[in-house]
């Protein structure tokens, strides 16, 4: 192993592990309780639950980042341009087949991304792993539902998880842990209608969210605020592994950039270099060394991790785990297609009441035989309708425009917001090895590293399921008698169909987008070194001592939300560390 | 919100009232802070956004006075006579026939919304630094010279008394499950 940095400080450690989200904290807690030495390195800084949410009050944006001070050691995509970080330079394109803005968003803090996350907690379906065998799209998983049902289980017990049978969900063989949490009023109404155009009653989801007091944490009770954040911690975020690993030992360090790793002769992983801007913005060298070290670092910041390692310090030129050349491939993110009115007069919804992304859903296009027409969908019905935490402002803005004053103006916006309807389809997107994250040499981030470099289209089979997701949200809305003031009723003819994805129809009431809640792909899992950068336990083919883990082992993604799936390969992975560690 | 004051006012005394209002604030923000109409401003406020501030929105009155007036308070006083004397059916009409719709939609902007707009030229302002607190690096650097946005009480903007259904996102909304019924 070439060591030609030489580093002011170090940190030793039988485990080292970069990333402090849903995957690191859950592996470092789990190996932790078996006795390992376990170090955790966060580009980000911890956060002050308190502070965050002063700050989200005082952001007059209210976006999903608002609550947050992201450091300038550890730029993320911005959420009101992400291409501040993202390099991609044809974004701006039209026409999706070619190339689609990717706004896929992640948090660089200690406990991650799940800061902000819906709090869905959703297994993915057994179809899912295996869509090539069934449906004749996508890439089979080498493992099944039922390899993984035992860890699902165990994160959604030290998580705590809230559903019953009614959720939209598979099959499962033991109980949620807690109470579902229920369906809002909106959710039944909007249920209803649904039941009426297409044959489908809403339902609820299963929530990381107390339905009941648990695990010294509180109930929770509507806050609508728990995307971006939850004020009480009802919500799970990863903030509660992060705490429950270090009472057992896993020494955290945050802001800590990780830039480069070392590897040996052996191929096995040496150390990790990294810069540690506790003491201002120099930034002190540092040296991680372990027997075992873990990137869990989410699906951007983990293969470009990777990438940036090439050619030095014994890393070979084609990167860290990647002589199969899959790492960065693959890069999937939803498909998103948003459709929003007002219901009728007289008849109020009341959204912005309880959990604020989804209580209910319609959740017949899980999986099925349909996937080989199109792909898996999820639509979701947003209690946050048009704006979380600004939507009655923004409607306040308009009612002044317009020039209404008095109690004119103040019953005119508690109608429009009380009648606000927002339905968001998350559609499905099979890899494509040119859906890509790769380095952009010459955009760099203020460590002048390299920013991430995304190249990502969407396929037919991806539009077919847009297509139809779009037109049933339509039908939805015919059946609800939904109003779009200022604007004709929108046909689902296949040219509506075309503006609706360039996003040239009315943008206050119809949106298209990809990317959200799922960055996935870019370190894929397989059985085959030569077309995987993992095996099935999520260790590299290339250094043995190397585990890559999350949602950036995805092979498919269906549409379930991604986080309860890699919290499940973590804790599957950080089993075989603590059985094997002796021999390591 | 329906407290009319029960009389119409003729142009003259409205131009008259208004001049004397502007009068007393001229030439400026130290006169202005000098004498500070708060009550007068809630009342005006309260007629505007059709909703009563009673006495405890004293203080945020007149921070918001106090931020709305950083560039001279003429406009603002002549505002607030107009709006205190002229019934609600007619205050859109008369606020557009004497030329203040807009500081009125402005003061409404405000209140509703909890947010008010600063330019940078303002940021070290004591009134401002003690409201909003240093706003300095909200300034987009491709345009230094516009006004920002900043938030001077989310909890207290008035879209949540509107709204009568919701409170304000962060804000416990009720015991568990309150979210599967209609409002009561």
């Amino acid at each position: 192993m070439t060591m030609d940095l030489i580093p002011q400080e170090t940190i030793d450690a039988d485990v080292i592990i970069i990333g402090s989200g849903v995957v690191g904290s859950l592996m470092a807690w789990t190996l932790s309780s078996r006795g390992l030495n376990v170090a955790m390195l966060d580009a980000g800084a911890p956060v002050d639950r308190v502070a965050a949410i002063e700050r989200f009050k005082r952001n007059p944006e209210k976006e999903a980042n608002s609550p947050y001070r992201m450091m300038p050691w550890a730029p993320v995509p911005n959420d009101v341009d992400p291409f501040t970080y993202y390099v991609q330079p044809d974004h701006q394109s039209k026409d999706p087949r070619r190339q689609i803005a990717f706004k896929g968003f992640f948090m660089r803090l200690v406990g991650g991304t799940s800061w902000h996350w819906t709090g869905h907690a959703e297994r993915m379906y057994p179809g899912d792993f295996k869509t090539r065998t069934l449906y004749g799209h996508g890439v089979d998983w080498p493992l099944s539902y039922e390899d993984l049902q035992p860890f699902y289980h165990r994160v959604e017990e030290t998580w705590g998880v809230a559903g019953d049978a009614a959720c939209t969900a598979p099959p499962r063989d033991t109980p949620y842990p807690m109470p579902v949490v229920p369906r809002s009023y909106l959710d039944r109404r909007v249920g209803e209608a649904g039941l009426a155009a297409i044959g489908q009653d809403s339902r609820p989801v299963p929530h990381a969210r107390n339905s009941v007091p648990r695990a010294g944490r509180p109930q929770c009770c509507g806050n609508s605020s728990c995307l971006p954040i939850c004020p009480i911690g009802a919500k799970y975020d990863a903030s509660v592994h992060v705490g429950m690993a270090q009472t057992l030992g896993t020494r955290v360090h945050a802001n800590r950039v990780a830039f480069q790793v070392a590897v040996g002769p052996d191929r096995k992983v040496g150390g990790v270099y990294y810069r540690n801007f506790d003491n201002g913005a120099d930034g002190v060298l540092g040296l991680a060394r372990a027997k075992i070290y873990i990137l869990a670092s989410h699906a951007v910041e983990s293969p470009r991790l990777m990438l940036l390692s090439a050619g030095k310090c014994g890393v070979p030129d084609h990167g860290l785990s990647n002589s199969s050349d899959q790492v960065g491939r693959n890069l999937m993110g939803f498909g998103n297609t948003d459709t929003l009115g007002y219901a009728p007069k007289g008849k109020p919804v009341y959204p912005y009441r309880g959990p604020v992304s989804a209580t209910g859903n319609f959740g017949g296009w899980r999986d099925g035989a349909f996937r080989r027409e199109r792909p898996s969908m999820a639509m979701f019905i947003l209690n946050g309708a048009f704006r979380p935490a600004i939507g009655p402002m923004l409607e306040a803005q308009a009612g002044i425009a317009a020039g209404l004053v008095g109690t004119a103006l103040r019953d005119w916006v508690e109608d429009r917001t009380a009648r606000q309807v927002h339905l968001h389809g998350t559609i499905e997107v099979m890899s494509d090895p040119d859906n890509r994250i790769t380095l952009a040499r010459h955009e760099c981030d203020p460590l002048g590293l390299p920013r991430p470099k995304v190249n990502f289209r969407l396929d037919d089979y991806t539009l077919r399921g847009c297509r139809y997701a779009w037109e049933t949200q339509i039908k939805i809305f015919q059946a609800m008698g939904i109003e779009t003031p200022g604007m004709a009723p929108v046909a689902p003819t296949d040219a509506n169909f075309e503006k609706f994805i360039r996003n040239e129809l009315d943008p206050r009431y119809f949106g298209f987008s990809s990317g959200d809640a799922v960055i996935a792909g870019t370190a894929r899992m397989g059985a085959d070194p030569k077309t995987a950068v993992v095996d099935p336990l999520c260790r590299s083919f290339d250094h043995p001592n190397l585990f890559v883990v999350g949602t950036a082992n995805y092979l498919t993604t269906g549409s379930a939300s991604p986080s309860l799936t890699a919290a499940a390969l973590a804790i599957r992975a950080a089993d075989h560390i603590a059985d094997t560690f002796r021999d390591a | 919100m329906s407290d009319d004051p029960g009389r119409a006012v003729s142009r003259r005394t409205v131009i008259k009232g208004m001049a004397a209002a502007a009068a007393v604030c001229l030439p400026g923000r130290a006169m202005a802070a000098a004498a500070i109409p708060v009550d007068a401003f809630l009342a005006a406020s309260s007629r505007l956004a059709g909703i009563a501030l009673d006495a405890s929105y004293t203080d945020l009155g007149e921070t918001l006075w106090r931020l709305l007036t950083l560039d001279g308070a003429a406009r603002m006083r002549a505002m607030v006579f107009l709006v205190n004397r002229v019934p609600e059916d007619r205050l859109a009409r008369e606020l557009r026939r004497f030329g203040l719709g807009k500081t009125a939609r402005t003061v409404l902007n405000a209140w509703y919304q909890g947010t008010v707009s600063i330019l940078p030229r303002h940021f070290r302002d004591p009134v401002v630094l003690r409201a909003l607190g240093d706003l300095s690096d909200r300034v987009d650097p491709a345009k230094p010279g516009r006004a920002v946005a900043a938030v001077f009480s989310y909890d207290e903007a008035l879209v949540w008394r509107s709204c009568r259904f919701t409170k304000p996102s962060a804000t416990c909304g009720g015991p568990f499950g309150y979210w599967q019924d209609s409002p009561p």
